[in-house]
């Protein structure tokens, strides 16, 4: 145990000692944390439109798309489509006076397809609404009278809410605005910042320092477990950084604090397995890096790091169960969104132990096919 | 070629073999080190050197052949075996962002030296290799020397049984080679076992109490020095130079009496003769009829790099 304390702390004091490892550990997380807040936080709302066009039409609309969470300008030319092609704007809607056709005309925004979304079923209200009018008025019934009746409509007679069973909305209850972002971020930076550990166990090979460890009374796995626990060491430190982080500054419920906590240390010393294994594979510290980026965002792409899980097709999920990414994914959902403790997690705590289990003895056995090649 | 091992010997190796692929590394190796003996490993590169002790330290496993390290028949395969063992590669393994302290520090908790006691430990191989003033230095400021002998520093802190340094001054300025020569010395009057690998038939000659002398793999002599020498028929070296059909003067001596083999590197010819004086006019009148025109006559008592020629019909630095 001492010389594995003894190889984790010298890799520990070989990463602080590289004056750039702490733009890495403490500032970049912070303005991770900072785009995150601008993306999820301070209630931006859906995006904002530009609404060309006067009347009651266009004032209807203008109701629908704020109460759609849209931000609505008034503009009075075409102005606005220079607007949303240079990405000021999420789109332009154009509401002719009579009873043509609204234009719409969406932007590139990273939302698009909520705004759109957003906008056709405000503008298909307001067909309701004119459709309703017309027959209204084919019934005798003319002008405000009208109005007044149709728009008194929700407010008189049984309502029926259709609530579809496989909406991906309900997977999300219980989750805050900035819960689920600052989880699938936690889950890609961290791994990402792990598998970089593979360099400085390379460099120590090309330094011929892991074979000089060999030659002492340490076994390969020894080793592996210390370069590993240091690598760990670091990214629990990113983690947790990350998580109080998120907590302080933008309210993240990170929910059951042991939970959590196991949660981030599996996955983190998942992650620092990983990152040794690719040390003991690879003789090139460039390739290494490739190869750990590569598989760091790929992981995390089908991982649930980038969109969330329950949006994927049952093939990607298939696939997805052999990241660690999902398994972590799985056990925050379940702290976050229903009160999850260390036992209702069992499941993936298990699997995340089980890749574990599995790296570390292969590292090890990589490590000495590397140190003794020819 | 003893296979056969002293009872107290610190290191035995009998018949050690291992191959990449279809190259034969090292064939059939061996060889014992005896308490406080210096056994010199001399090679010319790719001979089989470094993977042989790369078996001993056990960072190689072999496929044949046995290693019975201090006592412990199963060689380096265990700790404890592996803990009386000090390691010099012939690389700077040390790491060049910690200080040599650190580095120190590092290894000696990896060989299990109390906590106590290694800090008064690290204390005495600083002082040793003369580095007590630059501790808390980074190695990366350093010079070659300071390195090389802070490498040799961290394979005595637990003080093994056995050193094994494996061409240390490869690549070294002649100031620092000769300090590391001077320690090696010192380490063997202080009657600890060296095995020293080299190509460099000097320090050989210099620090080794007995040689083996390996090429392709194969160990194809081991004795002291004077038993090497003794393998020539203490016969002299004999180098002409010059210009013209060197080749076919060299083949035209081969065929002399008193001439025991004959190599041809550019425009000299190495000839190793019985008695050269005796021959040398003889000679020189071949090497004329031959077509060769002699400028520079050479002549020198055996030497290992002739022992090696000799065993091998090649020269040591080829």
């Amino acid at each position: 145990m001492r010389a594995v304390a003894a190889i984790a702390g010298t890799a520990l004091r070989r990463y602080f000692r590289d004056r750039s490892s702490y733009f890495f550990v403490f500032v970049f997380p912070i303005a991770l944390i900072l785009l995150i807040g601008l993306q999820f936080g301070g209630d931006p709302g859906l995006g904002e439109v530009a609404l060309v066009g006067h009347g009651p039409r266009a004032d209807y609309l203008a109701r629908e798309l704020r109460d759609a969470s849209l931000t609505v300008t008034p503009f009075d030319d075409d102005s606005a489509r220079e607007l949303v092609a240079r990405g000021r704007i999420s789109a332009v809607v154009e509401v002719p006076s009579t009873g043509d056709a609204v234009t719409v005309t969406p932007g590139t925004f990273a939302r698009g397809q909520a705004v759109t979304a957003a906008i056709r079923q405000a503008v298909a209200a307001l067909g309701d609404r004119e459709s309703a009018l017309a027959a209204l008025a084919a019934a005798g019934v003319h002008g405000s009278a009208a109005a007044t009746a149709y728009d008194r409509v929700d407010d008189v007679g049984p309502r029926f809410v259709v609530k579809k069973s496989d909406d991906p909305g309900a997977d999300f209850d219980g989750l805050g605005q900035f819960d689920l972002g600052a989880a699938q971020q936690f889950n890609l930076f961290v791994f990402l910042a792990a598998l970089t550990g593979a360099v400085p166990l390379i460099q120590s090979r090309e330094l011929r320092v892991t074979q000089r460890e060999l030659t002492t009374p340490i076994s390969a796995f020894q080793l592996v477990v210390g370069e590993g626990l240091g690598r760990f060491v670091i990214a629990l430190i990113q983690g947790v950084y990350i998580a109080a982080g998120t907590a302080v500054l933008f309210g993240v419920r990170w929910g059951n604090l042991l939970a959590t906590l196991a949660t981030m240390v599996l996955f983190c010393a998942v992650a620092a397995a990983l990152g040794v294994l690719i040390g003991s594979t690879f003789d090139n510290q460039n390739a290494a890096t490739g190869i750990g980026i590569g598989i760091g965002l790929v992981a995390a792409a089908i991982g649930g790091s980038m969109v969330p899980l329950e949006l994927f097709p049952g093939a990607i999920v298939a696939v997805a169960r052999f990241t660690p990414h999902y398994w972590a994914y799985q056990a925050f959902a379940t702290i976050q969104r229903h009160d999850g403790t260390v036992a209702d997690i069992g499941g993936p705590l298990l699997v995340l132990g089980v890749m574990l289990v599995v790296l570390i003895p292969l590292g090890a056995t990589l490590l000495r096919r590397a140190v003794t090649r020819p | 070629m003893g296979a056969e091992q002293p009872p107290d010997a610190v290191l035995s190796v009998e018949g050690l073999t291992k191959s990449f692929g279809d190259r034969r590394a090292v064939d059939g190796v061996s060889f014992e080190i005896a308490p406080g003996e210096t056994f010199g490993l001399l090679g010319p590169n790719g001979a089989g050197k470094t993977t042989t002790i790369s078996m001993i330290c056990g960072l190689v496993p072999p496929d044949a052949g046995r290693i019975t390290l201090c006592g412990h028949a199963d060689g380096p395969a265990t700790p404890q075996a592996r803990s009386r063992l000090g390691y010099v590669p012939q690389d700077l393994a040390i790491y060049p962002d910690l200080t040599a302290r650190e580095n120190l520090q590092l290894f000696g908790r990896l060989q299990g030296i109390p906590r106590r006691a290694l800090t008064s430990r690290v204390d005495e191989v600083l002082e040793m290799v003369g580095l007590a003033d630059r501790a808390r230095d980074l190695t990366k400021e350093y010079s070659g020397g300071m390195k090389r002998r802070l490498n040799i520093g961290v394979g005595l802190l637990h003080q093994p049984d056995l050193l094994i340094l494996d061409e240390p001054t490869v690549g070294v300025d002649p100031q620092s080679r000769n300090a590391i020569l001077e320690a090696v010395d010192a380490l063997a009057a202080e009657g600890l076992a060296l095995l020293y690998t080299t190509h460099y038939m000097e320090e050989a000659e210099r620090l080794c109490d007995r040689i083996g002398i390996v090429d392709q793999g194969r160990m194809v002599a081991v004795g002291t020095v004077d038993e090497l020498l003794r393998i020539t028929g203490e016969a002299d070296a004999v180098a002409l130079s010059g210009s013209g059909a060197v080749g076919a003067a060299a083949a035209a001596l081969g065929e002399l009496d008193g001439v025991s083999a004959a190599s041809v590197d550019g425009t000299s010819i190495t000839l190793t003769v019985v008695d050269a004086p005796a021959h040398l006019a003889t000679m020189l009148a071949v090497a004329a009829e031959s077509g060769m025109s002699v400028t520079d006559v050479d002549v020198s008592r055996p030497d290992l790099e002739d022992v090696f020629l000799h065993l091998t019909g090649r020269a040591l630095r080829d």
